[in-house]
């Protein structure tokens, strides 16, 4: 828990307000249609993507088989809740345990013994999952290297879903599904978000962690230093299975799918994912798993958006994929994390410059200048439709000005407006659109 | 017994069709260590230009004979190798440029053969049928003695002509070919080139029947199958990839023709469980050689 | 200062906003999912015009009588669902964000079980015009009835389908029927089952065998049926499919008869210009209504459809149509368009006068009971067979 106490009071408090709000809107999400969905799957899939991203980013090793763990995770998820559920009794719409009322279909409420019941499955299904993918990691981690690796665990993740498919207990053509018996809300997925990053944060900080973090950057070399590359390689795919395996199952009380979903799409989806948000960066995985939940379910779905790219969501994939290769092959954010440090440096004041001292015309510094101020308004009222939008483009235009200029405090100043104009043009449309939601109900 | 004489011959058939685009997948990656996912793309797009052109040659005087088939492979291949030298040019190259990691190569691909597909979904999503040139008879001796004569000239090609050495030496230091004066680009583009021109030609000799088939030929319908086999037959080796190809082609026969005792469905994890296998056992795949790490 | 007054208009807007929310009680919201695009976009778009028909033909009468007040029909949304479940669940909460009364959809079985899978959280009554998978209205153990409470469907149901075309193998004489499903469609395992049972009781002998989706030579499955001498083929999955089989089969020499379930319609489609089909004479299939009937029923629905569309109607045509009349029968008996009122109707209602059911029938844990009609080919066209 050393990363804990070494957060200071200011990001400390930061990160429980954050926490505090995601879990005041899943509370208040259900009354809205769309939203739970949406924030159910942001959830799951920032846990899928940590996953994925422990094995590529930290451990350097390119994994391309993890849809097959999620569908195991999905599957043993679905079939200890099928078998648990022989002991409810169903009517009306609602799911009784003996006498306790457990769920209620119609409406999806969630009770306290629902929960238990879920907590109760998702474990098991994730334990179950990270044996086999001890199994897995022992046979194939420590014969195989860099592209045949990639490839052996897609064959593997394909073996999965065949054997899902022929089997109708297990999957069979379209899928068996647990959601109309129970399903999940917002507030339980969040919490194991949470719970799965103190996971994470404890076991990357953990002696574990730095022995996968060694291995990334040089196998031999690590060796040499007394690490057990294989043993670690092992470590690390089983913890990610783990993770993969509580994604799965969580997935099971979501959305019914079939186990073909769970093949090769699902495999690159999720790289594309941890890609786009930066290999090894952990925050960068979860805000590029919220981008891609977003584009899928909530763009695409949009009245005023052409139907070209709900019917082709692989083009923009394929367009993305290689603008950032070509462009960003580190992703958005690099090896880095979000941190609150970053964040509230935003706001502080630049060093001083004298204009006089500039060998350039004074507009770019007032420009830059303008663009941070616009910038940090247009975060206050990104809420208003109009007036905050216009303030973030204007920061944007200036920021973008500013930029050329050739003094460097100069260009940090236009870099700080930049930025915090676009971050408040992305929050504009999110959390208008929920506030709109939440309200209208 | 009549069944599985049948098996194998439609194991051959599909056999040589996944070498021939096996032999693309190898070549490729012999040279630039990158699986080139977006092979399968450039078997749909020579596939939908033969069926295109195929099908307005039809109505001409040319009518169903054999040079509107020509006509039609000549062309896709020419396409085919068209795009393949504009991907490798323009999303394959800059990163080889800047030293990126073999993700970076390999994500790229997968990117590429994203936005090829997705194309091809929005030209023509439905099923179409290429028209019926030859019965099943004729076409199994054409897939064979076409993919026995493309093997000999290839190896060949490789082994005595100029050009040829320069690809093996690219491929196993492209630093030192460079240093000997082997303008590594070129030969590289030269092996794209090759590559989907095979894959231009099997598509072709795949669809002559009067196969149906949609956009998802080459990501779906015949898949990651002819990357399976260049792998278990050994990646850089030219008679590995067409073993490999039948193998994996008799395979899929064999339980097609026996799907009424319920093989056909576990297809997938019977080839896949032995690419496991023998990759497991012999990283190298069977006939290729096994290059130790050094410190 | 300045945050005083963006906080006061941030509150009048949402006021604003929110006061534009008045539930609209003038029309009856029907909506709708289907597959518009893609290899089965035949289907949702013949469901589509059938559906739209209806809604004109209701409202050039006057509309639909709820407790005395004519209200008119409004297609809020026929929403393209790909066939695809994942996006079925998402139109239908769209559709319920568009406050629909009932939910006429979704097309395809798999995409049906999707939507299935939220609409049962709203209640929304759900009227599948021609989704027949036996687990919509029972789900996966038969034992779910009372949590799918609300969804019907317009339609037999697959178990019906297989059985009947397995006693129909029986009487017709057929000794080994071969089986060839798909094993990834829900709708295609389902015909495949109820077919084994019922022609295993008839004494014909019986073998299944797989392909997947990504099938598309089809040449060797036939090999085992040519060598074992079957003379009945059962080939349950949908028209693309269905013909590429029948052709390949026929072409290495089959001689016996196939026969199909309802996703054969649109096989006629797939005929090239040109092209020998006459092996279709010997194919038999159970659909939903037959176009060209003697009934009343059914053939001045089809001029009213040929007057709008220009085209003789398929079966899913004649589903939607029906299914937008059971809703306008089940309303009026309820004589509300609250969800449980209407779905009570449904559930102890009975339903006359529809296209494709001559006779009264009423829901059984959401069946219809209803007919199937065997349809096969006769130079080129379809003609009602027995």
């Amino acid at each position: 828990m050393i990363w804990f106490k070494r957060m200071n009071k200011r990001n400390l408090i930061s990160t429980v307000v954050g926490v505090l709000v995601l879990t005041l809107i899943s509370v208040f999400s259900t009354k809205s249609f769309e939203l739970p969905k949406i924030l159910n799957l942001i959830f799951i899939y920032s846990i899928a993507a940590l996953a994925l991203n422990i094995v590529c980013g930290c451990l350097g090793e390119f994994v391309l088989g993890h849809g097959g763990f999620i569908l195991i995770g999905y599957t043993t998820a679905v079939l200890l809740m099928q078998q648990l559920s022989k002991l409810f009794t169903k009517s009306m719409g609602k799911v009784y345990f003996k006498e306790m009322l457990v769920y209620v279909v119609r409406g999806g409420e969630l009770h306290p013994m629902g929960y238990v019941f879920i907590i109760l499955t998702v474990i098991i299904a994730a334990l179950i999952t990270a044996v086999i993918g001890f199994v897995v990691g022992l046979i194939a981690l420590g014969r195989l290297k860099g592209d045949y690796l990639a490839i052996v665990t897609l064959g593997i993740s394909l073996i999965f879903v065949n054997i899902c498919k022929n089997f109708d207990k297990l999957g069979g053509g379209t899928g068996i599904s647990i959601t109309t018996t129970i399903s999940s809300t917002p507030l339980l997925n969040l919490g194991f978000l949470v719970a799965c990053l103190i996971l994470i944060l404890t076991f990357m900080g953990s002696r574990f962690g730095r022995n996968i973090l060694a291995c990334r950057d040089d196998n031999i070399a690590a060796e040499a230093c007394g690490v057990p590359v294989n043993k670690t390689k092992v470590i690390a795919f089983t913890f990610s299975s783990l993770l993969a395996g509580i994604g799965g199952a969580l997935l099971a009380f979501v959305q019914p799918q079939a186990p073909t979903a769970f093949g090769q799409d699902m495999s690159i989806l999720f790289l594309i994912i941890i890609v786009l948000g930066g290999l090894g960066s952990l925050t960068g995985s979860i805000i590029a798993a919220i981008l891609i939940v977003l584009y899928e379910n909530w763009f695409c779905v949009q009245s005023w958006v052409p139907d070209f790219f709900a019917n082709n969501p692989k083009i923009i994939y394929g367009i993305i994929l290689v603008l950032i290769m070509l462009f960003r092959s580190s992703g958005i954010l690099g090896k880095n994390e979000f941190t609150w440090n970053w964040f509230y440096k935003m706001f502080k004041k630049e060093k001083k410059v004298e204009v006089s001292q500039l060998n350039e015309s004074p507009v770019f510094y007032k420009f830059a200048k303008l663009s941070k101020i616009f910038g940090i308004i247009a975060l206050c009222l990104c809420y208003i439709p109009l007036i905050g939008e216009s303030l973030a483009v204007a920061g944007i235009v200036f920021g973008s000005i500013g930029k050329k200029s050739s003094n460097e405090t100069v260009r940090r100043v236009a870099s700080k407006g930049l930025t915090l104009s676009v971050i408040s043009v992305i929050i504009s449309y999110i959390v208008v659109d929920i506030l709109v939601i939440i309200l209208m109900q | 017994m009549n069944t599985l004489l049948e098996g194998l011959k439609q194991g051959l058939e599909l056999g040589s069709i996944f070498a021939l685009m096996a032999l693309g997948y190898s070549m490729v990656y012999g040279i630039v260590k990158m699986i080139n996912f977006a092979h399968s793309e450039f078997i749909t797009i020579g596939g939908f230009l033969a069926y295109f052109i195929t099908e307005s040659l039809l109505t001409s005087t040319l009518g169903s004979s054999v040079w509107n088939l020509l006509i039609a492979l000549v062309a896709a291949i020419i396409v085919c190798v068209v795009v393949a030298i504009i991907t490798e040019r323009f999303a394959y190259r800059p990163l080889r440029k800047k030293g990126s990691s073999r993700i970076t190569a390999l994500i790229t691909a997968i990117g590429v053969s994203y936005i090829f597909s997705g194309i091809m979904n929005a030209i023509e999503p439905e099923q179409l049928q290429f028209h019926k040139f030859v019965d099943k008879n004729t076409s199994f001796y054409i897939a064979i003695i076409t993919t026995a004569v493309l093997l000999a000239a290839l190896t060949f090609f490789v082994k005595k002509t100029k050009i040829g050495i320069a690809m093996r030496a690219v491929s196993e230091n492209e630093q030192a070919a460079k240093l000997m004066g082997i303008n590594n680009n070129f030969i590289i583009s030269l092996t794209f080139m090759i590559g989907s021109a095979l894959a231009a030609i099997g598509v072709v000799i795949y669809l002559l029947d009067g196969e149906c088939f949609t956009f998802e030929i080459g990501s779906v319908t015949i898949g990651l199958y002819p990357f399976v086999a260049a792998v278990i037959g050994g990646i850089g080796s030219l008679p590995g990839a067409v073993i490999g190809g039948f193998l994996i082609g008799i395979i899929r026969a064999i339980t097609q023709v026996y799907s009424n005792i319920g093989l056909s469905s576990w297809v997938d994890t019977i080839i896949y469980g032995i690419f496991v296998i023998i990759l497991l056992f012999k990283p190298s795949g069977l006939l290729g050689k096994d290059v130790r790490e050094k410190v | 200062m300045k945050k005083l007054f963006s906080l006061l208009v941030v509150l009048l807007l949402v006021c604003s906003v929110a006061g534009c929310k008045e539930k609209e009680a003038e029309t009856i919201k029907i909506g709708s999912s289907g597959p518009l695009s893609g290899s089965v976009s035949i289907y949702g778009l013949a469901v589509k015009e059938g559906v739209e028909l209806a809604i004109e033909e209701i409202n050039a009468a006057g509309g639909v009588n709820v407790n005395g007040e004519m209200k008119k029909l409004e297609l809020v949304d026929f929403v393209n669902d790909e066939a695809d479940a994942k996006k079925a669940a998402a139109a239908l909460t769209s559709l319920i964000s568009k406050d629909v009364d009932v939910v006429v959809g979704a097309v395809t079985s798999g995409a049906t079980e999707g939507l299935i899978a939220e609409a049962v959280k709203h209640g929304v009554p759900v009227i599948t015009p021609t989704g027949t998978a036996d687990k919509l209205t029972v789900g996966d153990n038969g034992d779910e009835r009372d949590v799918r409470y609300n969804v019907f469907r317009a339609c037999f149901y697959d178990s019906y389908q297989g059985k009947f075309m397995g006693e129909y193998a029986a009487q017709e004489g057929v000794k080994k029927a071969y089986v060839l499903y798909n094993n990834d469609e829900d709708y295609s395992k389902g015909l495949k089952d109820a077919f084994v049972t019922a022609a295993t009781a008839g004494n014909v002998e019986v073998i299944t065998a797989a392909y997947s989706k990504q099938d598309k030579d089809f040449n060797a499955f036939w090999v085992p049926i040519l060598e074992g001498g079957y003379d009945c083929v059962y080939v349950p999955d949908y028209y693309e499919n269905v013909y590429n089989i029948l052709k390949t089969g026929y072409a290495k020499g089959y001689t016996g008869v196939c026969y199909g379930g309802d996703g054969w319609d649109g096989v006629i489609k797939q005929v090239k210009e040109g092209e020998d089909a006459s092996f279709l004479e010997n194919c038999y299939y159970t659909n939903h209504y037959f176009g060209e009937s003697e009934s009343t029923a059914v053939k001045t629905f089809v001029q009213k459809y040929q007057a709008k569309y220009g085209s003789i109607p398929v079966s899913f045509a004649a589903l939607g149509y029906d299914a937008v009349y059971i809703a306008k029968q089940a309303i009026e008996a309820a004589g509300s368009v609250e969800y449980d009122a209407v779905v009570e109707a449904l559930t102890n209602g009975t339903f006359t006068g529809l296209v494709t059911s001559s006779t009264p029938f009423t829901f059984n844990n959401g069946n219809p009971e209803k007919a199937a009609v065997v349809i096969t080919f006769k130079d080129g066209k379809e003609v009602e067979a027995e």
